[in-house]
């Protein structure tokens, strides 16, 4: 037999892919470091050596190499048709795509293991993420082609067909009768699937297994009906010939899907597609989520401020407003939530950077599967867990390389990520990393962690982070050495290097000249009611339409989420305070219920 | 449900076909056998005809809500079976 995909064979591809993968993570990285002004010339280079590594694939019909460098090679085309800029975030889900083909051809016999799951969301979602909406939907919709025979259709994703016809590429249904095409002209059936691989690209194959028959027909092996939806730079006619065709045998079917390469809008909606026009309706969306968190934390605050005992009236209201806020709560969460993946991928970038400048190997493998989490708290869990991560590299950097697997696991109310040694032979006997300041940051997200030691599997370290947390949005400020978070809700201005004549005193009660008004100032203090006057700060704040200001030591003007968390015993009996919260630092914040202050203007 | 392994031990070609399709027939027809793992080790080579009979003893077990499964596939023929898209009607597994 005239084996076409002989071990030999398969080995070239392994070493030629190897090679160009190592060439395609440099060049992908130069790219990155272009910026805005990219060289076109090395992104079409990388594009093309994909290219090749898919098509090797495709010939050799290894599925999860073809399958994934597929999707690379779309965000690759997008990159070159300047449809989608390489940034860092960009690069490093091409990075761990290309990692991912490492792996795949590594292990090219045996990659059952290996799963392209989470790369592959990945890729989809950048491709989908930074389209127009009308090609967006086409990186999730199939486009039904059917099969002549009126039999069977072809469900293809539109996003590829879109990619092979803007490479200029046709598309035909061939049709062939495997018993009469093949066998009575004593090819193979190996022989003749590559013969037609090397005149395009197999999009699809499908046989009309009815026709063919059961064992107990007589008709069996007359017929054997094969369709083949092949992607192909030569005319029809070329195929004829160079396939050995009858024309019947051969159908285009670019006229059917030619609407995806010439939507059928007009100028005016293709001008709501650009990506300017997408990019303003995202910024307006998070503008939205803002609004709708800062109404639902006001909602709260009140809520939570309503009297124990009341009346059935009243209680039935609060009842009903409880409701309408858990409802909210639930919107807001879905709202916030995006693949943790999406987020936590800069970890690997971190790890990767530090790898790199201490001359070492380590990587993280990130398991973080389908789970979804609070876009806030992945922000905020990035710079401990890389720290985390580094001090378990620093662990045992001299048994090169390191790999780290960060996985997560989700139950009702928590989600677990843990970090720990990929490679078994890595135990060490340190049992335990100082993670003090990853703690306080941990902390101030209501999360716990935990380092736990095994014989047999060495260091894990184990953080806990609850799904649901209230979260404000804030300032913080600092009055006689205390802090607070001022809702962003309720925060109108802040002024420094107050101008001393702006101030004035009737009464016994202050005021501050601010906008053309007088607005009274609120004492948070325990000191003298006098006591603005050691301060330089103001902060402007308004409460059901009443503004004031409450005169501070220090103040942020950088906005910060605070962690909202029930108050104690002690505290809950302080009408100043509603909630508090603890800082990266570890220290401890409260959060001033904004009505009492207000009541407070004299 | 019962559950029979076969190993043709050769290239499944149009000569040994008839004999195969046989065997296969009565396997299914007469002892009732219903799951079938057809073994490939050995077997280098499937022509059109060859895989027209996996087909079509694919198609007998659905009737009987059986199943057809591919065991030591080799490269080439896993491969094929792998482009013509066989995988999504019968299980196959590589050698």
């Amino acid at each position: 037999m005239n084996n076409l995909i002989d071990r030999e064979t398969k080995d070239i591809y392994i070493e030629e892919t190897n090679q160009s993968l190592d060439d395609i993570e440099n060049q992908l990285i130069t790219l990155e470091n272009m910026g805005a002004d990219i060289d076109m010339a090395v992104a079409k280079k990388i594009f093309h050596a994909m290219h090749i590594i898919r098509n090797g694939a495709s010939l050799l019909s290894l599925t999860k190499i073809k399958d994934l460098s597929q999707k690379i090679e779309n965000v690759l085309g997008l990159i070159c048709s300047n449809r989608l800029s390489p940034n860092p975030e960009v690069i490093n889900i091409l990075l761990q795509g290309i990692d991912r083909l490492n792996q795949l051809t590594d292990q090219v016999d045996n990659n059952e293991d290996l799963n392209i799951d989470e790369q592959s969301v990945l890729l989809t979602g950048l491709t989908s993420a930074v389209l127009p909406d009308d090609i967006k939907q086409s990186v999730t919709e199939v486009r039904d082609i059917p099969v002549p025979n009126g039999k069977h259709i072809f469900k293809i994703s539109e996003f590829n067909l879109i990619q092979v016809l803007e490479q200029g590429k046709n598309i035909y249904i061939l049709m062939y009768d495997l018993i009469k095409d093949v066998q009575e002209k004593n090819n193979t059936p190996l022989n003749f699937v590559r013969f037609v691989q090397r005149h395009g690209e197999m999009i699809d194959s499908v046989f009309d297994i009815k026709s063919i028959g059961t064992l107990e027909e007589q008709e069996f092996g007359s017929e054997m009906p094969y369709f083949v939806l092949l992607a192909s730079t030569l005319s029809c006619e070329q195929l004829i010939k160079e396939l050995d065709l009858q024309p019947y045998q051969i159908k285009p079917v670019n006229n059917v899907i030619a609407d995806l390469i010439h939507p059928k809008t007009d100028p005016h909606q293709k001008e709501l597609s650009s990506t300017s026009i997408a990019k303003n309706r995202m910024t307006e969306n998070k503008r939205r989520l803002e609004k709708l968190n800062a109404l639902f934390c006001e909602l709260k605050f009140s809520m939570d401020k309503m009297p124990c005992r009341l009346d059935n009236t009243s209680s039935l209201s609060k009842a009903r407003l409880q409701t309408v806020l858990l409802n909210l709560h639930d919107l807001l969460y879905q709202e916030n939530n995006v693949l943790a993946s999406k987020v936590l991928w800069k970890i690997g970038r971190n790890i990767r950077d530090y790898a790199y400048q201490s001359n070492i190997k380590a990587t993280i493998d990130l398991q973080c599967g389908y789970i979804m989490m609070d876009n806030r708290i992945l922000c905020r869990l990035i710079d401990p867990l890389t720290a985390i991560t580094i001090k378990m590299v620093r662990l045992v950097q001299d048994i090169e390389p390191v790999q780290l697997c960060l996985s997560m696991g989700k139950n009702e109310d928590t989600i677990a990520l843990t970090i720990s040694y990929a490679n078994p032979h890595m135990i060490i006997k340190k049992t335990h990393i100082d993670c003090h300041d990853e703690e306080k940051k941990l902390h101030a997200l209501s999360a716990d962690l935990k380092q736990t030691f095994e014989s047999d599997k060495g260091l894990t370290v184990e953080i806990r982070v609850p799904q649901k947390v209230f979260i404000v949005s804030g300032y913080r400020v600092k009055i006689d050495n205390y802090c607070y978070i001022f809702p962003k809700f309720n925060v109108k201005d802040h002024l420094a290097n107050l101008n001393p004549l702006k101030w004035s005193e009737n009464d016994s009660s202050f005021s501050f000249y601010h906008e053309d008004h007088f607005i009274p100032i609120v004492n948070i203090s325990n000191s003298d009611i006098s006591y603005y006057k050691n301060k330089n700060k103001l902060i402007v704040c308004e409460v059901g339409g009443q503004r004031f200001g409450v005169a501070v030591d220090e103040l942020e003007t950088k906005e910060l989420d605070a962690f909202c968390q029930s108050l104690g015993k002690q505290l809950a009996e302080n009408p100043l305070i509603i909630y508090h919260c603890l800082l990266d630092n570890g220290q401890i914040a409260f959060i001033p219920d904004m009505d009492y202050l207000v009541n407070r203007i004299s | 449900m019962s559950k029979k392994v076969i190993r043709p031990g050769q290239d499944i070609v149009a000569s040994m076909v008839p004999e195969f399709k046989k065997s296969l027939q009565e396997l299914i027809g007469e002892e009732g056998i219903t799951e079938i793992d057809i073994d490939l080790t050995g077997v280098e080579m499937v022509d059109s005809v060859g895989l027209g009979a996996f087909i079509a003893t694919h198609n007998t077990l659905s009737q009987k809500n059986g199943k057809l499964t591919v065991i030591h596939a080799s490269d080439d023929i896993y491969s094929l079976f792998k482009t013509m898209r066989l995988d999504q009607h019968f299980e196959i597994q590589q050698g």
